[in-house]
């Protein structure tokens, strides 16, 4: 066992004889942290370690940590908190290992993200099944996944999940967008254990272990709508809704004080966009001083939403891993790319007890996203993940 | 009274103009609304990056996979469901299946086992007859007698032909096939089937061959056989010819009559078992109906037909088709004709029978000793061991039947008496027991087998062969 300090706390999986092996360290020092996970993962049989971090971990010092383990292969990103079973955790360092004995990955980075387009995915793609064939011959849709990490700040997760997930076919593509605790600086993607700005990690993997990829919210939609009248979205900024100061017209429409609104509450109040019967929740991340709005997906003028109606959070999470555990049975691992608003309704309500009994019911490892990819689309207040039937 | 030309109203008051900025803000508002979406409709937005373009069709693009994934599983589960009913019927179809071959099989078992226990009197009753001195008889006695040897021989082909039934239904008769010529097969039933045909007043043609087959000439055998005997039993007068021409790659070998013929009606039952043509004689003798039901099996494991042509009142042709086989790598599968046969007497040779029947031991020891043999019989190996070896003596020639009590067999016999004998006796195998398997065993060890019930005649020219070559 490696030295633990005091003041570290390490989370280790509940099943260390898995194919996924995960630790978690809070030592503040990130080479301090590196150290004690490294000590604690079984390394040297690990196809890929995704390493999930708070923004102050983001630097030199990490890279320069990986660098003494050139065999192996680390991608990750920064992020507005991390996800364990125990709960919420932030400003911490997860390792989450996933071992030969039943994976194999081949990844490619894409940068320039505003530049990505459609024959861009389609060579990509193809390049990418292409060598995972060769590394495993058996691999085919139904035991293989794709993982994509993506910069938050390129505001690219639109058009990057549509064209891989259009590409990708029925191979579901699960990912999340990188963060820096809600401040909006700098959330650079890990490839191959240095980091990038603008750019995104997109990983295929091939497993032999059972998996089932999830994606679920707790809204519906309302009857009351809204119209943007006026927006510009290559920044996803929002200026009037029904021809109104946005942020004024949206706290009427959701009978909010404009006094008192902030991000917070804007965490608990997605506009949803329906397709259809469905219901899509599109989150503001931020309040601008002109009274526009962040929002935190795509947006564009003409686009009609609605206001959102919460359905209870913790009895439609217990439904969500009800349907896990009965599908996959009870030894399990979940890797959970969970919204960071949804972390902000788990503190405003204060359910989080209920809450991280599932979280280790399901042994849930994951971050706080900016932004959810499930297949071609990018998602916002959801809970994203794919679960692993572990072997026993 | 409304004046012409006055105010239509009263000026707005402070209230109103506020009232009447608000809406006008508010329709401006509506208006800027208006004109969005109408832009929208028209596709008119969607200029920078078009991501919320790109969000949109994916969304759509989800709906439908769901759909069509929805679908799929009901789909799938209808078929998941129609899989299960499937696999319960096969369960419960392979079930009655396997009862309906363990009832067939216990059947055949059955059959099998009561024409062996049936053979075992009759090859005793031959034996007795064989010894009978038949020149002391006066001439009615000596009539019974032949009538009871007819009779015994009838009732052999009968087990016999059961016998074959309940083998080939067992599944247990596998062809051997091999190249031969057919004019020595041909040239063996014109001799039997000739006599017989002569005694109904019919003359058997056989036409001479050259052509070879490459078949199971046992099998074939049996077959020719059957034809043969139904060709004599449904003609009444004319002839018979048995003939074997060439056909592309194959032989065609046919027997033709110039029968009652076949009624078109009849074509079919021909070839069900216990089935006679209703204008049968209903003196034919041994005839169960069951001859043509052999061939059409025996010609199904030959991997051909049976064909029939036939005019009512004029005749039929049967024929069946083989593969042509190599002339010159015919091998000679008829060893009884190449016997010598010396009429010397065995000279008070000592012979030792084995067999766990006691009436044939006690019938063949009778026989034996009729010609001259000296004779331990046995049913058990150990008494004969303790003879031998008490006696010091060494017998000339060894008799077993092959399946023996308890289990052990012919081959153990004999080997256990060798080995107990300087020089080795030569012996023959007997037994109703005429499975390849037995007969590829004993052909490699060079012991001749006899069926039983046991043809002294055969028996004896065995005998002759075997202490011939022994005493050179």
């Amino acid at each position: 066992m490696p030295p633990v300090s005091p003041t570290a706390q390490v989370d280790y999986d509940q099943a260390m004889a898995a194919g996924i092996f995960s630790a978690n360290s809070a030592i503040t020092d990130t080479g301090g942290a590196i150290g004690e996970l490294f000590a604690s993962l079984p390394l040297e049989t690990s196809e890929f370690v995704l390493l999930l971090h708070g923004p102050h971990h983001t630097g030199a010092v990490l890279e320069d940590a990986l660098a003494q383990h050139p065999d192996r292969r680390f991608f990750g990103c920064s992020t507005s908190g991390e996800i364990v079973p125990g709960g919420y955790r932030e400003n911490t360092v997860s390792a989450i290992s996933f071992d030969r004995s039943d994976f194999s990955c081949v990844s490619r980075r894409i940068d320039a993200l505003g530049q990505f387009g459609f024959q861009q995915a389609r060579d990509l793609v193809l390049s990418m099944q292409w060598e995972l064939r060769k590394k495993s011959p058996g691999s085919n849709a139904s035991n293989t996944f794709a993982l994509l990490l993506i910069d938050s700040l390129s505001q690219a997760e639109e058009f990057v999940a549509a064209a891989l997930g259009n590409e990708l076919g029925t191979i579901h593509l699960v990912g999340g967008s990188s963060g820096d605790n809600w401040q909006l600086q700098r959330t650079p993607v890990l490839y191959d254990g240095c980091y990038f700005d603008d750019s995104a990690a997109i990983l295929l993997v091939h497993t032999t272990l059972d998996f089932r990829h999830y994606n679920f919210h707790n809204f519906t939609a309302s009857d009351k709508r809204g119209v943007i009248t006026a927006a510009t979205p290559a920044k996803r900024l929002v200026h009037e809704i029904n021809g109104e100061v946005a942020v004024t017209e949206y706290a009427r429409l959701c009978s909010l004080d404009r006094a008192t609104l902030d991000q917070e509450t804007l965490a608990v109040h997605p506009a949803i966009i329906t397709v259809g019967d469905r219901a899509y929740p599109r989150g503001f991340m931020q309040i601008l001083e002109d009274g526009s709005l962040q929002c935190a997906c795509a947006i564009d003028e003409g686009v009609v939403f609605r206001v959102a109606t919460q359905v209870d959070f913790v009895a439609q999470l217990r439904q969500a891993f009800d349907r896990i555990h009965h599908e996959l049975g009870d030894e399990l691992m979940v890797l959970g790319f969970e919204c960071a608003a949804r972390r902000q309704v788990v503190s405003q309500y204060g359910l989080q007890d209920a809450v991280f009994e599932q979280f280790s019911a399901c042994n849930v490892w994951g971050f706080s996203c900016m932004g959810e990819q499930a297949n071609s689309l990018n998602m916002n207040n959801s809970f994203n993940c794919l679960a692993f039937r572990l072997p026993s | 009274m409304r004046q012409p030309g006055g105010p239509l109203s009263p000026l707005p008051g402070a209230d109103e103009r506020a009232r009447l900025v608000e809406l006008e803000q508010e329709v401006a508002r509506l208006r800027k609304t208006n004109k969005v979406l109408l832009d929208r409709v028209e596709h008119r937005i969607n200029v920078e990056g078009g991501a919320f373009a790109a969000f949109q069709a994916a969304s759509n693009l989800e709906k439908t996979v769901a759909d069509r994934t929805t679908e799929l599983r009901q789909v799938n589960e209808r078929l998941e469901h129609e899989l299960d009913l499937r696999r319960s019927f096969e369960t419960a179809l392979l079930k009655a299946k396997a009862q309906a071959e363990e009832a067939t099989a216990s059947r055949t078992r059955f059959v099998a086992a009561a024409s062996h226990d049936l053979r075992q009197p009759l090859n005793a009753a031959v034996l007795y007859l064989e010894t009978i001195n038949r020149d002391r008889l006066n001439p009615a006695d000596a009539d019974s007698l032949r009538g009871v040897g007819l009779a015994l021989e009838t009732l052999n082909s009968l087990l016999g032909t059961l016998l074959d039934i309940s083998r080939l239904d067992s599944g247990g008769l596998h062809p051997q096939p091999g190249n031969f010529s057919l004019h020595r097969l041909f040239e063996r039933l014109a001799v039997e089937y000739g006599s017989i045909a002569e005694t109904q007043g019919l003359s058997l043609r056989v036409q001479p061959t050259r052509l070879a087959v490459h078949s199971d000439v046992m099998l074939l055998e049996t077959v020719l056989r059957n034809l043969l005997s139904n060709a004599i039993k449904y003609t009444a007068s004319g002839r018979i010819l048995m003939g074997a021409r060439r056909r592309g790659d194959c032989v065609s070998v046919e027997v033709w009559d110039t029968g009652m013929g076949i009624p078109a009606v009849h074509m079919d039952k021909i070839f069900e078992e216990f089935w006679r043509a209703p204008g049968a004689s209903s003196g034919t003798k041994g005839s169960m109906g069951l001859g043509l039901s052999i061939v059409r099996r025996i010609c199904r494991l030959l991997g051909t037909d049976i064909r029939v042509r036939s005019t009512p009142g004029k005749g039929s042709v049967f024929s069946l088709e083989l593969p042509s086989g190599d002339p010159t790598q015919t091998a000679d599968h008829i060893q009884a004709e190449q016997l010598p046969q010396p009429t010397i007497g065995f000279n008070g040779s000592l012979v030792v029978v084995v067999d766990d029947n006691q009436e044939v031991l006690r019938s063949m020891a009778r026989l034996l000793q009729s010609w001259d043999c000296e004779v331990i019989a046995t049913t058990a190996v150990e008494e004969a061991l303790t003879n031998i070896i008490d006696g010091d003596i060494t017998p000339r020639l060894l008799l077993t039947d092959f399946h023996l009590g308890d289990g052990s067999d012919g081959i153990a016999a004999i080997n256990a008496i060798n080995a107990e004998i300087a020089s080795p006796a030569p012996a023959i195998m007997i037994s109703s027991d005429n499975s390849a398997y037995l007969r590829e065993k004993l052909d490699e060890l060079g012991i001749p087998l006899l069926t039983k019930p046991v043809d002294p005649a055969r028996l004896r020219a065995a005998m002759q062969h075997l202490l011939a070559r022994g005493s050179v």
